[in-house]
């Protein structure tokens, strides 16, 4: 017992409580930078309450300017005391994922930020500043020279904006919003392309292919007669530029499959009648470019959801709007676990929201083979179908296959799904 | 004093550095090793809590799963206990509470299910400490077997060992609801995605981490209700885990969390937000992954804020409003605040009533109070449990009881209202009674005021409130208003319900008219948000049934009486004037619509006392027109208004002095000079105010008896700041209109002067 009190002692005297790292502000810090001519981290966390998780990294801070001589390392300590909506003012970005580090330029330009994982794990940081930092002298460059020739209506700003923020992190370039300004005022016609690469984002995209289609602020056309072909030129003068890529590619891309996907939707004729396979594989060629990046997971999905011959396939034993589709759509149900051997089943679909949904054509399918149909009439909208099971050697897939059309505009139908052995006794289990 | 136990343990870990033998005993806090369950902490697990036996009886009629006979057994138990204050009797009345809200039947289903519901359910019956955060948690379920469900299965996830019980309570709450409100949209949604065991483990994770705010631990079931789900409209469970991970802020700045996403639509795909397809591209993420990493709009950038502050352990909700979506979070008690527009609105997640800020207000002042509401609801078991032994009179003396623990508590009130009722409860004793019981809505911890409690409280005695003379009536709503007053509002609660159905209640013209007087004068008084929606109400059921001269008279006496703002703060003050102002101003809209000059005249009065003057030139009969001004006897009647009107100023644009008039743009924005009598007149002058004066071009000037056949008397195609019309000899009218003719497209209209010149002499 005496030995424990002891350590507690040694612990409070080596560990004070929450003391915050002895680092210099960001704003004097700002000062010393310029004046060496040297980038400035700018370390941003909250000492009041921090975690702990946080505060564990504080004398790892302290340690970062002997492992980054070449850098003012400095922080931002956002106190209460501070008005929410003055927070980022010293920083000039906002950031909501504390604690984070921030990379600015001698003169105190934002160059790019570091995520928390790695800005709690010092080493890390210093390895991560001193990568980036090495592309800072020449963005510093480029920005100045492009703020020089910045007089409005020079093409040439607009290329050394672009090679500056070329340099930048791609998730901190819509954070430079002075080389962003500077592109939009000397090259709004896009001639460069370092619009399309840097400063039309997804819905200045949309706004501009909306409006060619529409013809314009008063044009008010509809249906077929919209400028598709216009819209595509648009999207298509983006896209030749070589130096687009990476997820700004898959943008203007994406808006390309909007261009089609209304063209397509604006022709006579229901679902079933038009080919959907070009605009589907565009979506899968967008997924192909960079299948990690939310693009190229949301144009992967998409594909599936426009692709005729896509069916959805659903392990859980439920159904929401992730499978609901505008178009009779087959559902492949997984009922493998709910199998306990040979016997009459009865499958249900149980709604909780049933907004306009149909279900028809219910079949029994084992390891991809149809064994069984429902007894109901195949156009029948309904919602449970009995089957007669065999008995299903093991490791054997059972599904039970449908068409399914959501008609409610919003996708909203939802609900659980049964698969329960029907004999003496037994009933769903679901209230 | 929490740095300090960090410390300690600190400490003890150094002391494990040197002595491995003292480290293990004290246990570690993570293992290299990972569980099953990779979501469970992976850490030594307490011992299993060793629990009384129940009486015999009792005990084989729970082992054998027979709930009916638990419960006679029970109540027999109850019945054979004369000491009330005995912990025995205490014990027994929670079991029988537990089996009462849940239902024998239900239970008895459930235990069927499963042999471990059984177990658990004899567990949890045992278990006297669990059963009373179960049962006090606000909304308990209600004959339903999810509560217990969701009960038993974190208890079976954990090994029978359910460390945070608060916390599985309010799981169990979210996706049992309780008796006021039975359903749960929670539990309609995919078990995969939205998993209260998931839940619950995710947030003993957190807490062993650190990552939840300090104050998390000593959080009860009814405000972890608001941490670990948002009811109606809720997220998935990878979306808490993404917050964590991905939104961390100082623990009050929450409220700006939101916009850690961009305001996005369309989609990244081009598809509209009113489009089915906005979200489909990303329905396997996360909402909160898709919401930060892809955009959305109010209602997802509000879901974000609100989970991004439950994941780290603050109290949240998300709250719907006109067009809008936003959100409160609660760094600590009697501390809410709004995130994007919020916190007041409908809310998705509530206890009590399902308005804030009323709702969260009565919350907190009633659960706020720990030991005070915990005696309350230990007193409330023995209160049912007298009524089940089939004593009443003893079950209404023990719920008085238990209101004098908790007062505002509508749940207590309304079971002693109940029983009040049953046993004869006059006309005479209600109104005794509910005179004594509105001082208890005074006096709330963090609020103060609960006058819309109040009122929701005498709603279960409204046929007594019936059955009353109408002076008790009068001197009851009276004194209810003078609390409704100085209750904190906002546009989200409406009180026009209420009065209709108050004034419903009084039988004659005199008691009528007290009624009106009493609550314009409590709720001028009061200057809040409610003094406008009163004042809407008063006219529209007075004046626009022919009532003016009633109202008329209850507005003036109520305007008599003095308002000192003397206590309050310079922003107060200022705050209430803005607010007096709004009030007034769509009062005075509406007695002028209602074309009541007496209405008018007594809002106009009192207005004038809070709101700011016109800035208008006084003007002088022009040479061509002949006689006097017409005396402001009357009203001006305006086709619209806008936030630059002055509608107490109207009458004064009728006189030389001047007021102010702006109207909404419009097509055809018109005023309508409505003098006190039919006169022979000689002209008027109309003035525009300064400023915008390109505008108000093209207009016309008319003339009527009637008030509905127009005469044209004169017209322009470019109206000068002051235009003189000289009407033709013998014009005779009550009525005079000017209009402007904005066809090229809407635009204001605002003049200072309409005045109107009588002759001197009638032929």
């Amino acid at each position: 017992m005496k030995h424990i009190l002891i350590a507690m002692a040694l612990a409070c005297a080596v560990l004070p409580a929450g003391a915050a790292p002895k680092l210099p502000d960001i704003e004097q810090a700002r000062a010393t930078a310029k004046e060496a001519g040297k980038p400035l981290l700018a370390v941003w966390y909250f000492s009041e309450q921090a975690p702990d998780a946080v505060k564990k990294a504080y004398s790892g801070w302290e340690g970062l300017s002997s492992k980054l001589p070449g850098v003012v390392v400095s922080q931002y300590d956002e106190l209460p005391t501070i008005p929410a909506e003055k927070r980022a003012e010293k920083t000039g970005v906002h950031m909501y994922n504390l604690p984070c580090a921030l990379l600015y330029t001698p003169q105190g330009d934002f160059f790019a930020s570091v995520d928390r994982d790695t800005t709690l794990n010092a080493e890390k940081l210093a390895e991560q500043v001193k990568k980036l930092s090495a592309d800072i002298p020449k963005f510093a460059e480029f920005l100045k020279k492009a703020a020089e020739a910045d007089t409005g209506g020079n093409k040439s700003a607009a290329e050394l904006a672009g090679k500056a923020l070329a340099l930048m992190p791609q998730q901190d370039v819509h954070r430079q919003r002075r080389l962003v300004e500077i592109i939009n005022r000397n090259d709004p016609d896009d001639t460069t392309g370092m619009r399309a690469m840097y400063t039309i984002d997804h819905l200045g995209m949309y706004r501009q292919i909306n409006l060619i289609l529409n013809g314009g602020d008063q044009g008010g056309l509809s249906g077929q007669d919209r400028r598709f072909n216009e819209a595509l030129a648009y999207v298509d003068r983006a896209l030749a530029h070589k130096e687009l890529e990476g997820e700004r590619r898959q943008q203007w891309m994406a808006g390309r499959a909007y261009v089609m996907r209304e063209k397509l939707g604006s022709q006579p004729g229901d679902w079933a009648s038009k080919d959907y396979r070009p605009l589907v594989q565009y979506y899968r060629d967008i997924a192909k470019l960079d299948p990690k990046s939310q693009y190229g997971i949301g144009a992967a999905a998409y594909a599936d959801y426009w692709d005729k011959a896509t069916p959805c396939i659903i392990t859980s034993m439920f159904y929401d709007s992730r499978y609901a589709r505008k178009r009779p759509t087959a559902w492949h149900v997984d009922v493998t676990k709910s199998i306990k051997g040979a016997g009459t089943y009865e499958f249900k679909l149980v709604p909780t929201i049933d907004n306009a949904m149909e279900a028809r054509d219910f079949r029994l399918f084992i390891d991809g083979r149809e064994v069984a149909k429902s007894s109901e009439d195949p156009n029948a909208n309904v919602r449970s179908a009995t089957f007669k099971v065999p008995a299903v050697k093991k490791g054997a897939k059972v599904e039970v296959r449908l068409i399914n059309h959501c008609k409610d505009h919003w996708l909203a139908s939802s609900g659980f799904i049964e698969m329960n052995k029907v004999d003496a006794g037994s009933k769903s289990s679901r209230k | 004093m929490f740095e300090r136990s960090r410390n300690v343990a600190l400490g003890v870990l150094a002391m494990g550095l040197l002595a491995p033998g003292l480290l293990s005993s004290c246990g570690d806090k993570e293992s290299g090793k990972q569980p099953s369950s990779a979501r469970k902490v992976a850490k030594k697990q307490p011992k299993k809590e060793k629990l009384p036996a129940l009486p015999e009886l009792v005990q084989s009629a729970v082992e054998s799963g027979n709930y009916d006979a638990a419960y006679q057994a029970t109540l027999n138990e109850l019945k054979g206990i004369s000491d009330l204050k005995s912990p025995e009797y205490g014990r027994m009345s929670k079991v029988l509470e537990v089996l009462r809200v849940s239902s024998p039947e239900v239970l008895k289903t459930f235990a069927a299910e499963d042999p471990s519901h059984k177990a658990f359910l004899k567990e949890f019956l045992m278990n006297e400490a669990w059963q009373e955060i179960y049962l006090s948690c606000g909304l308990v379920p209600y004959h339903t077997h999810w509560g217990v469900k969701v009960l038993h299965d974190i208890w079976k996830d954990n090994d029978g060992v359910v460390t945070n019980k608060p916390l599985a309570v309010a799981l169990a709450s979210c996706w049992g609801g309780g008796e006021t409100m039975q359903d749960s949209n929670v539990r309609k949604l995919d078990p995969a995605l939205y998993n209260p065991v998931w839940r619950y483990n995710f947030f003993m994770k957190q807490q062993a981490k650190g990552a939840l705010q300090p104050g998390f631990r000593n959080l009860k079931a009814w405000e972890l209700r608001f941490v670990v789900c948002n009811v109606w409209q809720d997220w998935d469970d990878a979306s808490l885990e993404w917050c964590s991970k991905h939104l961390n802020l100082p623990w009050d700045r929450y409220f700006i969390a939101h916009d850690a996403a961009v305001y996005t639509d369309p989609s990244k795909f081009g598809d509209n937000v009113q489009s089915g397809e906005f979200l489909m591209p990303f329905s396997f993420e996360s909402k909160a992954e898709t919401t930060q990493l892809n955009g959305g709009v109010c209602g997802s950038m509000s879901h974000l804020g609100c989970f991004a502050a439950m994941a780290h352990g603050i109290p949240a909700y998300c709250v719907g409003q006109p067009s809008h979506c936003a959100y409160g979070v609660r760094p600590k008690r009697g501390m809410w605040q709004g995130g994007f527009g919020g916190p007041d609105g409908d809310l998705q997640n509530s206890i009590l009533g399902g308005k804030a800020p009323t709702s969260y207000m009565l919350m907190e002042d009633v659960f706020g109070e720990d030991d005070a509401v915990a005696e309350a609801y230990r007193k409330s078991w023995k209160a049912r449990a007298l009524e089940a032994a089939g004593d009443k009179d003893k079950a209404i003396l023990a719920w008085k009881s238990v209101l004098k623990d908790s007062p505002m508590h509508p749940f207590f009130r309304k079971e002693l209202h109940r029983l009040m009722l049953e046993k004869g409860l006059n006309a005479n004793d209600c109104y005794e009674y509910l005179m004594k019981a509105l001082d208890s809505y005074k006096k709330g911890r963090y609020y103060g005021v609960h006058g819309f409690a109040a009122a929701d409280m005498m709603d279960d005695l409204k046929p007594m409130i019936e059955q009353m003379t109408d002076t008790q009536r009068v001197k009851l709503y009276t004194k209810l208003h003078g609390l409704i007053a100085l209750t904190r509002s906002s546009w989200a609660v409406g009180c026009g319900d209420m009065l209709k159905s108050q004034a419903a209640t009084l039988k004659g013209d005199a008691a009528k008219e007290d009624y009106l007087t009493n609550l314009l004068k409590a709720h001028l008084r009061g200057g809040g948000v409610t003094f406008g929606q009163v004042l809407e109400w008063a006219v529209a059921a007075y004046v626009e049934q022919g009532k003016t001269e009633a109202f008329g008279r209850a507005f003036a006496r109520a305007a008599q009486s003095d308002v000192k703002t003397a206590s309050m703060t310079p922003e107060q003050a200022e705050e209430r004037k803005n607010k007096m102002k709004e009030a007034y101003s769509k009062a005075l809209m509406a007695a002028e619509a209602a074309r009541s000059p007496q209405a008018y005249k007594a809002l106009c009065a009192a207005a004038k006392k809070v709101c700011p003057p016109a800035d208008a030139p006084r003007i002088s009969r022009p040479a061509e027109l002949t006689g006097k001004p017409v005396p402001p006897n009357g009203l001006l009647r305006c086709s619209s208004t806008s936030q630059w009107d002055k509608p107490w100023t109207h009458l004064d644009v009728l006189t030389e002095k001047g007021g102010q008039t702006h109207t909404a743009s419009e097509k055809a924005p018109e005023f309508v000079a409505q003098l006190d009598g039919n006169y022979l007149l000689s002209g008027c002058v109309i003035r525009k105010t300064n400023g915008a004066e390109e505008r108000m071009r093209k207009a016309t000037v008319y003339t009527s008896e009637d008030g509905a056949t127009w005469m044209p008397k004169a017209s322009t195609e470019d109206m000068p700041k002051e235009w003189t019309v000289v009407f033709p000899e013998n014009t005779r009218a009550r009525h005079v209109k000017i209009t402007f003719d904005n066809s090229a497209g809407n635009n204001f209209a605002h003049i200072s002067h309409f005045v109107v010149y009588r002759k001197d002499k009638e032929k």
